[in-house]
């Protein structure tokens, strides 16, 4: 009995002294934003995303475009002389694990910027942890209007859902002809917020709203009376603001299960990736959604390099998160050219990047930042599923303004 | 008020399949429960590995239905077998607290292994759209037309094929042979053509048939649209419905006509008084995890067929705290019961979806675009409150048989 | 050492002496933790899961109910705090008195500025640097050649700014009209018991409709009624920001003992922050040990039990149980309300019914029913969690694992984190299903000190109706 009594001491012991030892505290002064001093002779770049979860597709779409990086700047001779390494840490797609992540990373001061999160709920979520601690957060995916906004040391590289709410209004009216859109959304920070955003712009324009329904991340049990609730408003066209998982078996069960074809189905750029395809299977043919950047034939001479050196090493395509990942660590190996890396220095070096002509230029377009460190570069265009693939739309755009 | 009768057909057989799979999940808990007062929280685990089992069988390995459903079921009763021998049985004399903690571990280990084989499993298609055997044998052309040379083969592993049927002679193939690039077709005499058709893939638009309802007059309706709704009954529907309602039959008399049934129902009373009359209670637990979990695989297969899509490691979680909250409802512990309380949460949950707005926006003028559709499982646990908290021992349980 | 290993005082003790060499020593020294920043947060997260583990244990540990609803409480508690900073704040766009001398201008932003229409002056506070000048800087400029122009003996002046919207202003350094209500030390105090007496009458009202359940009929619509506050509180925006959540940030974080929270880890106000935490979860441990020992703490521990004796014996049960709830809910409100601060965007994800389910793991691996317990089975189990997030870092492990090369890849995936996590629970209840410190069969004797109260205060053998 009594040797068992030793043994929580020893786990307990085990578990506190595991913690970072005091080489890693940075001798604990307290001066907010002055960390990113890299260890040894490497930079480390932070890079957070859900590998796991609902939207671990996207995760691994990110994860691997930011090691294919990793893999080529370090071929080349990494930046000014030193090897990159990136620390890559899975959020679950959760806002209470990206906090317990923000917390690890900004407390950790070999890391001089962090790219991420992907999920608009998580990016929030850790957003104050790393502002406190004066590190950038770079998300190449997180769409929700406020998130720049509110933070200094938060950017991103790609439209937020102001303009992507505009912008889906504005298209299901002109280019898809429709008097009455049903609204579909899931109940976290991104599907809220861009629903919010949709339905003021359909006041604005006159466009009808026949429904809202919202739903929950990973809890769409049965799909089909959703679907069945949204026959009974019969509107033109149905907008999805969600992501891929839940959107796929509402597109599922719209044409299968109700044999409602002549509805349009169109999704915001979280309906985005592959899997939406492969779950929704033949069923996916004609839906629509909204995409920042898209690999086309006609595309630049950065996206056709980057696609074919994506194919050689992962046997796929590279989808528009992996293409906004490989661009955000692009920039900020740009921004540690030019001023090394002092978490603070590169927050001033992005947030002074100000203009096109200074602004970065990779797969995705020209990236640079207004006051809020939104990007106003890229705006959002439509893509169409043909024969299981993406393509661009017709018309792709329609003036937002 | 008019009432669109299609559109309340349509929510009653969502409700009822809903409900049916609810129904599955539920007996393993309520059989569990009722003989070891055991919360099994890894049982939404078995339902989940269920369905995983179930489309790799019939997805990857292109299974027949008909083995498909015995096999995942008979893998599942394994994984419940082993569950019992490994995590329960040495905690058969210790708390029952004890035994929720490691139900609630296991439940996190088989997650985790599941997460681990396969991360992003519910991209997974579960509709083969068709499958085309015999192709080595077959001779490829680049055009449909009668007698005309072979030019390719092609190998059909690649990728699903699509069809093309509007040629009589031939059928036009085509498979996307890398990823990426423009998809190939070819046309293959139709005779030498054997096309198995996934079954989810026929059931997804058989219907076993229309009923044409008159649409009450709706101002608001778009101009040109017929004044006709049309209540489809799916085939899919019919078959959950069918499948759940002959296993629960099945169960009910496995547990009331068989000699191990009549034992397991001798080891809910009193397990002790049961083991004096030589009954080996062990052996009873163990198969009642097996059945329990052969039956969540039934609903986990039920699940992939219908949804055609969802299948996760974490999809487990939530029908499993529903068909729990299901069981107790009903009274935990019977049969009934668990069929019963399910039957209530699936209406409850699809009839709140289907017409909590509506009724928000009849009921309160004010009510603006305020949307309840996320409310509907809260709805379903309102419903399980307000019955035990009237009914503590639920609607079929009784005070007498002191089962909490 | 057996009777050191069952004294609750004593794993107080002990914790709080680890928690004190492992965490934040006095800024003023400028050395830092031993356990290092993160370290120091996962103290801090243990910390604040010990106050959880010592509430949620007054309902189950001493009266016997399973409740899988507690993460409502640790919810609520972090969104009243976090609202009532949010809501007492300021409005943006106060204007703020900035002495001339701190304004700071760097040549970049002179230059930026020099073509820029002179408008309204914005700046941004940043405590290490001051205030930066975001635009108008020529307002500034124009400004500070006055006052050199005036000589080194004027009075120095003051400019009106508008601080840049969003940005950090500390509350102290507002215009004097306007402080934070609840931006002190006491400020904050009374918030944190707000949130506590919310949540106690919370816990009673849910305990009203449940008084007549027992056992796990009690624990499913706990875990209802848990998953309805969750589905609310995400879809409540009004109320409880929704799925957006409620963000606190340094102009709404309070100043704890006059600390700015504008710092990075370890600074001043980190470490009064873990220590107002340390001083909480002393104050939970207090709060539960008298309660355990008091008249109520033994009708709980009749209740648990035989609740049909402890009625027949004169025990109000209904009183008890109500009293339980609400003590329970009290000391998960003030957590909560501390988590708020940790954490700092508070959302519908804290309110998760897993999370109810972990604290509830904490206490049956401690040992189901003690105070020492809840103690060890926060630190260990969370302490594991937080381990294992760090061995899934490959880094961290070439780091600090010394018998691997310099080029290791060596980790845990991801994935695993979770299953082994399981595993511990699984194994743990496997060879030790009592958990680690396990209540004395009877309960732990009392001190002789106890047995006088005692016999003191049941002079009357017998008392029907009697108060609890």
């Amino acid at each position: 009995m009594s040797r068992w009594h030793f043994a929580p001491l020893f786990v307990l012991g085990l578990s506190l002294c595991g913690c970072p030892t005091p080489t890693d505290s940075g001798g604990g002064g307290g001066t907010g934003g002055t960390g990113g001093t890299p260890s040894g002779e490497a930079y480390r770049i932070a890079v957070a995303g859900p590998l796991t979860g609902d939207s671990a597709d996207m995760g691994a779409s990110i994860s691997k475009a930011a090691k294919l990086w990793e893999k080529e700047i370090n071929a080349k001779g990494g930046i000014k002389g030193k090897k990159v390494e990136l620390l890559i840490e899975d959020d679950k797609g959760l806002p209470n694990e990206a906090t317990n992540v923000a917390t690890k990373i900004a407390s950790d001061d070999s890391v001089c910027l962090v790219v991420g999160h992907f999920n608009s709920s998580c990016t929030k979520a850790a957003r104050s942890t790393y502002e406190r601690s004066g590190i950038v957060e770079f998300t190449p995916g997180s769409t929700n209007v406020t998130i720049c906004k509110e933070s200094p040391w938060t950017f991103r590289n790609l439209y937020h859902d102001g303009t992507q709410g505009i912008f889906m209004a504005r298209y299901a009216q002109k280019a898809l002809g429709a008097k009455s859109v049903s609204l579909v959304y899931e109940n976290d920070d991104y599907g809220t917020g861009l629903k919010e955003s949709v339905a003021a712009e359909c006041a604005e324009i006159g466009l009808k709203i026949a429904g809202e329904a919202g739903y929950q991340r990973g809890r769409l049990g049965d799909p089909k009376q959703l679907a069945t609730t949204l026959q009974s408003q019969k509107p033109d066209v149905i907008i999805v603001c969600g992501l891929y998982s839940g959107a796929a078996l509402l597109t599922k069960a719209i044409r299968n299960d109700l044999g409602w074809g002549d509805v349009k189905i169109f999704g915001s750029d979280g309906v985005m990736n592959a899997a939406f395809v492969g779950t929704a299977g033949e069923t996916a043919e004609g839906a629509m959604v909204v995409t920042p950047f898209f690999f086309s034939d006609s595309g630049s001479a950065e996206a056709k390099a980057f696609r074919e050196a994506y194919r050689a090493e992962y046997k796929a395509d590279p989808d528009t998160w992996a293409a906004l990942t490989y661009d955000a660590l692009g920039m900020v190996a740009m921004g540690i050219d030019a001023v090394g890396a002092d978490r603070k220095a590169l927050r001033d070096w992005m947030a002074g990047v100000k203009t096109k002509d200074a602004g970065y230029t990779g797969v995705t377009g020209v990236t640079y930042f207004d006051d809020n460190g939104d990007c106003p570069g890229k705006p959002p265009m439509v893509v169409v599923v043909n024969n299981g693939e993406f393509e661009a739309a017709d018309p792709p755009s329609v003036p937002v303004d | 008020m008019d009432i669109d009768w299609g559109y309340f057909l349509k929510t009653l057989c969502n409700a009822l399949s809903e409900g049916s799979i609810y129904a599955l999940i539920a007996v393993g808990y309520t059989m569990v429960y009722g003989i070891i007062k055991l919360i099994n929280f890894a049982h939404g685990e078995v339902y989940m590995i269920g369905a995983m089992v179930s489309v790799w069988l019939f997805v990857d390995q292109q299974l027949h239905l008909a083995i498909v459903i015995p096999l995942a079921m008979l893998i599942c009763a394994a994984l419940g077998l082993f569950l019992d021998t490994v995590a329960y049985k040495p905690l058969r004399n210790s708390t029952r607290l004890a035994a929720l903690i490691t139900a609630i571990g296991m439940s996190l280990i088989l997650q985790g292994v599941v997460q681990l084989i396969t991360p992003n499993y519910h991209a997974l298609p579960v509709d083969t759209t068709a499958t085309v055997v015999g192709l080595d044998k077959v001779e490829a052309l680049a055009e449909p037309r009668e007698g005309a040379e072979p030019v390719a083969k092609v190998r059909p592993d690649q990728s699903r094929p699509i069809l093309d049927n509007t040629h009589p002679a031939f059928v036009g193939v085509s498979w996307r042979i890398k990823a990426g690039e423009d998809p190939v077709t070819v046309w293959l005499p139709r005779a030498a053509v054997r096309v198995e058709q996934g079954l989810p893939a026929a059931l997804d638009t058989s219907v076993v048939g229309d009923v044409e309802f008159a649409t009450p007059s709706q101002p608001d309706t778009l101009e040109g649209e017929p004044a006709v709704s049309v209540f489809r009954l799916p085939l899919k529907d019919v078959l959950v419905w069918i499948t759940a309602f002959a296993m629960m039959g099945g169960l009910h008399l496995l547990v009331q006509k068989t000699k191990i049934g009549k034992a397991m129902r001798a080891c809910a009373l009193d397990q002790t008084t049961a083991s004096l009359m030589g009954v080996n209670v062990n052996r009873v637990i163990a198969f009642t995890f097996m059945v329990g979990s052969a039956m969540a695989a039934v609903a986990g297969i039920l699940y992939s067929i219908k949804v055609g899509g969802g299948i996760f490691f974490r999809m487990g979680y939530y029908p499993g705290v529903i068909a729990f909250a299901a069981a107790v409802l009903g009274g935990i512990g019977h049969l009934k019961g668990a069929l019963l309380g399910a039957m209530l949460l699936g209406f409850a949950s699809s009839f709140w979806q289907g017409y909590a707005n509506w009724g928000l926006h009849a009921l309160v003028p004010g009510a603006g675009s305020k949307d309840l559709s996320p409310y509907s499982f809260a709805f379903c646990f309102l419903v399980m409150i307000v019955v035990i908290v009237f009914r503590p021992y639920g609607l079929l349980g009784r005070a007498g048989a002191d089962r909490a | 050492m057996k009777q050191l290993l069952r004294n609750d005082w004593a794993w107080l003790g002990l914790f709080v002496l680890l928690f004190m060499v492992l965490g934040p020593l006095p800024p003023a020294f400028g050395l830092g933790a031993i356990a290092g920043d993160f370290g120091v947060q996962v103290l801090l997260t243990i910390m604040i899961y010990m106050i959880f583990g010592l509430g949620l244990n007054i309902v189950i540990g001493y009266t016997g109910l399973l409740d899988l609803g507690y993460a409502s409480f640790m919810a609520m508690g972090a969104i009243v705090v976090a609202a009532g900073l949010v809501l007492t704040q300021q409005p943006a766009g106060e204007t703020l008195q900035a002495p001339l001398g701190d304004l700071r201008l760097t040549q970049e932003q002179r230059e930026l500025e020099a073509n820029a229409n002179a408008g309204p002056v914005v700046v941004q506070y940043r405590p290490d640097w001051g205030y930066d000048v975001v635009s108008g800087a020529e307002a500034v400029l124009a400004a500070l050649e006055a006052q050199e122009a005036a000589g080194p003996d004027a009075e120095p002046k003051t400019l009106s700014v508008q601080p840049y919207a969003g940005l950090v202003l500390p509350v102290g350094q507002k215009s004097a009209k306007g402080t934070h209500p609840f931006g002190s030390t006491g400020g904050f105090l009374l918030l944190l018991a707000i949130a506590g007496v919310v949540c106690a009458a919370f816990g009673v009202l849910r305990g009203i409709p449940t008084l007549r359940l027992t056992g796990d009929y009690y624990a499913i619509v706990t875990l209802g009624i848990a998953e309805i506050v969750y589905i609310t509180i995400q879809n409540e925006g009004w109320l409880t920001g929704g799925a957006y959540g409620i963000k606190l940030d340094g102009e709404t974080i309070p100043h704890l003992f006059g600390a700015d929270p504008n710092v990075a880890q370890g600074g001043t106000w980190w470490f009064n922050f873990y220590y107002v935490v340390l001083v909480a979860l002393v104050f939970a441990f207090v709060f539960s040990k008298r309660l355990e020992l008091s008249r109520l703490g033994r009708s709980w521990a009749a209740i648990k039990a035989d609740e049909v004796a402890a009625m027949a014996s004169g025990i109000d049960v209904k009183k008890a149980k109500l009293l339980a709830f609400l003590a329970s809910g009290f000391l998960g409100g003030v957590g909560g309300g501390l988590y708020a601060l940790k954490l700092t965007t508070v959302t519908h994800a804290q309110a998760e019914v897993f999370e109810s389910i972990i604290v509830v793991c904490f206490l049956v691996f401690g040992g189901m029913g003690t105070i020492r317990g809840a103690l060890l089975g926060a630190a260990m189990l969370q302490g594991l969690a937080e381990f294992l997030r760090l061995l899934s870092d490959p880094f961290w492990v070439r780091d600090h694992v010394f018998f691997l090369a310099a080029d290791s890849e060596l980790s845990i995936p991801n994935e695993a984190r979770m299953l082994i996590y399981g595993l511990m629970l699984v194994l743990l209840m496997r060879f030790r299903p009592q958990g680690l410190l396990p209540p004395r069969a009877g309960g732990d004797p009392p001190s002789k000190q106890q047995q006088a109260t005692w016999r003191l205060a049941e002079t009357p053998l017998f008392r029907v109706g009697g108060k609890t």
